[in-house]
């Protein structure tokens, strides 16, 4: 029964800013798992090829974009994208999410801060990351776990698709994917499932108990990084240990 | 079990966002559509409705339509009707054959598809009810008339354009009621914007006052769901979703 009194955020209105010029997956997964009264207000960014440029003007309108939902009301803003966040050096995150908090009045995170977060609580320190795209993507991943996030990258699976071909990936890809990755590495201690643009959170589970690892994905490290910064504390089941546990 | 398909199995509706910022519309989305039907949402540049948010959100929208087909969506709407209408009525119409053949997926706007929802239900006496200040009332009568039907009364919330996400579940129905009280032989209650909560508000007013209700979220979901070919009739979020 729908309390028609309330606001559809009754809890918790979280802005994020989509790295993708088009979302499909982000709010269906958000919704499966935040709980009721938790809304999300979202800005597409128009990122394409990842130039320099290309990731200045997403930038930018990040910027822009966060002062928009501060107005609207958001509780806190989320800046997404790790490459565009941390497009001026991975150094100035904390300085940009300060600076621009203290402007608009509201509580700034970002994407990257919320899964430096993720992977201290669950304790990770040798990371296979599993990512949708082509292998030539393989070295960026490698060198943001190692220089960004300050852990041990192991190894990197590739899926071998596309921006544009996000949405087409049901959710069994994500758990062969993983299997395979830790099948190669099985020295991780943690899987990370790049990108929050695929479908993922259905393997999150299954993973961590059929290898006994931690899963982070990007998409659960920022619902659960959102929610417990806007002060949401439910434990929420179902989708790993770090929204179970943390 | 894991699912082996993709999310949008059974359909992928592109759909081009006005406001800046999007919170309502992809919640009432999916309580809507049948499962297997998915959302691929771009948002433009609106915060204020200007004249150049409005020209530059019809840019963006032509060139999201162009990555929403590469993508795989099988229908496309282009939402606001200002921004569909920027360029003229006949400048709309023709902008959808032209992207039709050029990206050879069935494309509506917020505009079309609710000139079709007049039609099918025989809206002719409205009453609006609407998110934004009384100084916008005027847009719905021009609306109306483009639709073929008149307004007998409008009720505003008179909310800011960037903050009727926070508009809360009840405003629509309360403030249908007053409108059908005061105007009694009306035939269509009207919910103009499918940025506001409205899907709660329909079954109940329909079945109250006997009177048709017409939203921008229904029939823009209606008409993409049927442009996708998903012909599934819908209970509980009245006529349009149900008989048509």
């Amino acid at each position: 029964m729908t309390d028609m009194n309330r606001i559809r955020g009754y809890r918790a209105r979280i802005g994020y800013t989509v790295a993708a010029v088009t979302t499909e997956v982000y709010p269906i997964d958000w919704y499966r798992v935040v709980p009721d009264g938790v809304s999300l207000m979202m800005i597409t960014l128009p990122l394409g090829n990842r130039s320099k440029e290309d990731v200045e003007n997403c930038y930018r309108i990040s910027i822009e974009g966060a002062k928009t939902m501060a107005k609207a009301g958001a509780d806190l803003v989320v800046l997404g994208g790790l490459p565009i966040n941390i497009s001026k050096g991975d150094d100035t995150v904390d300085g940009l999410m300060e600076n621009l908090s203290r402007e608009i009045g509201v509580r700034v995170s970002s994407s990257a801060a919320a899964q430096v977060a993720a992977f201290r609580a669950l304790g990770s320190k040798k990371v296979v990351t599993v990512h949708p795209f082509l292998p030539d993507q393989n070295p960026r991943h490698e060198r943001t776990i190692r220089e960004f996030f300050g852990l041990t990258p192991v190894g990197e699976y590739a899926g071998g698709s596309s921006l544009a071909a996000l949405g087409t990936l049901p959710p069994a890809r994500a758990l062969e994917w993983g299997r395979a990755a830790i099948a190669a590495h099985p020295d991780a201690d943690t899987i990370y499932f790049g990108c929050p643009h695929w479908s993922v959170i259905d393997a999150i589970a299954p993973l961590e108990q059929e290898f006994g690892v931690r899963v982070m994905t990007s998409l659960q490290a920022i619902a659960w990084h959102s929610m417990r910064l806007a002060g949401v504390d439910d434990r929420v089941p179902g989708y790993g240990r770090l929204l179970s546990e943390h | 079990m894991i699912r082996g398909d993709k999310y949008g199995y059974r359909a992928r509706i592109g759909y081009t966002s006005p406001p800046l910022t999007s919170e309502v519309f992809p919640y009432e989305f999916y309580k809507v559509v049948p499962d297997g039907v998915t959302l691929v949402i771009t948002t433009l540049a609106i915060t204020v409705r200007s004249a150049a948010e409005v020209n530059q959100s019809y840019d963006i929208s032509m060139k999201a339509a162009e990555q929403m087909a590469e993508a795989g969506c099988n229908a496309i709407v282009l939402g606001g009707v200002p921004i569909n209408l920027a360029k003229g009525a006949e400048n709309a119409a023709r902008m959808i054959q032209d992207l039709e053949k050029r990206l050879g997926i069935p494309v509506a706007t917020s505009a079309s598809a609710q000139k079709e929802a007049f039609r099918l239900l025989g809206c002719r006496k409205l009453v609006v009810a609407h998110p934004y200040k009384s100084e916008d009332d005027y847009r719905f009568d021009d609306y109306a008339r483009k639709f073929g039907a008149s307004v007998l009364g409008t009720r505003a919330w008179g909310s800011d354009f960037n903050k009727i996400g926070a508009i809360p579940d009840d405003a629509a129905l309360g403030m249908a009621r007053e409108l059908m009280k005061a105007h009694p032989d009306a035939d269509t209650i009207m919910f103009p914007s499918p940025h506001w909560p409205v899907i709660n508000a329909i079954e109940p007013l329909e079945k109250e006052f006997g009177v048709t209700v017409m939203s921008s979220i229904q029939a823009i979901l209606w008409q993409a769901l049927r442009l996708a070919g998903v012909k599934d009739s819908i209970s509980g979020y009245g006529r349009l979703f149900k008989d048509f």
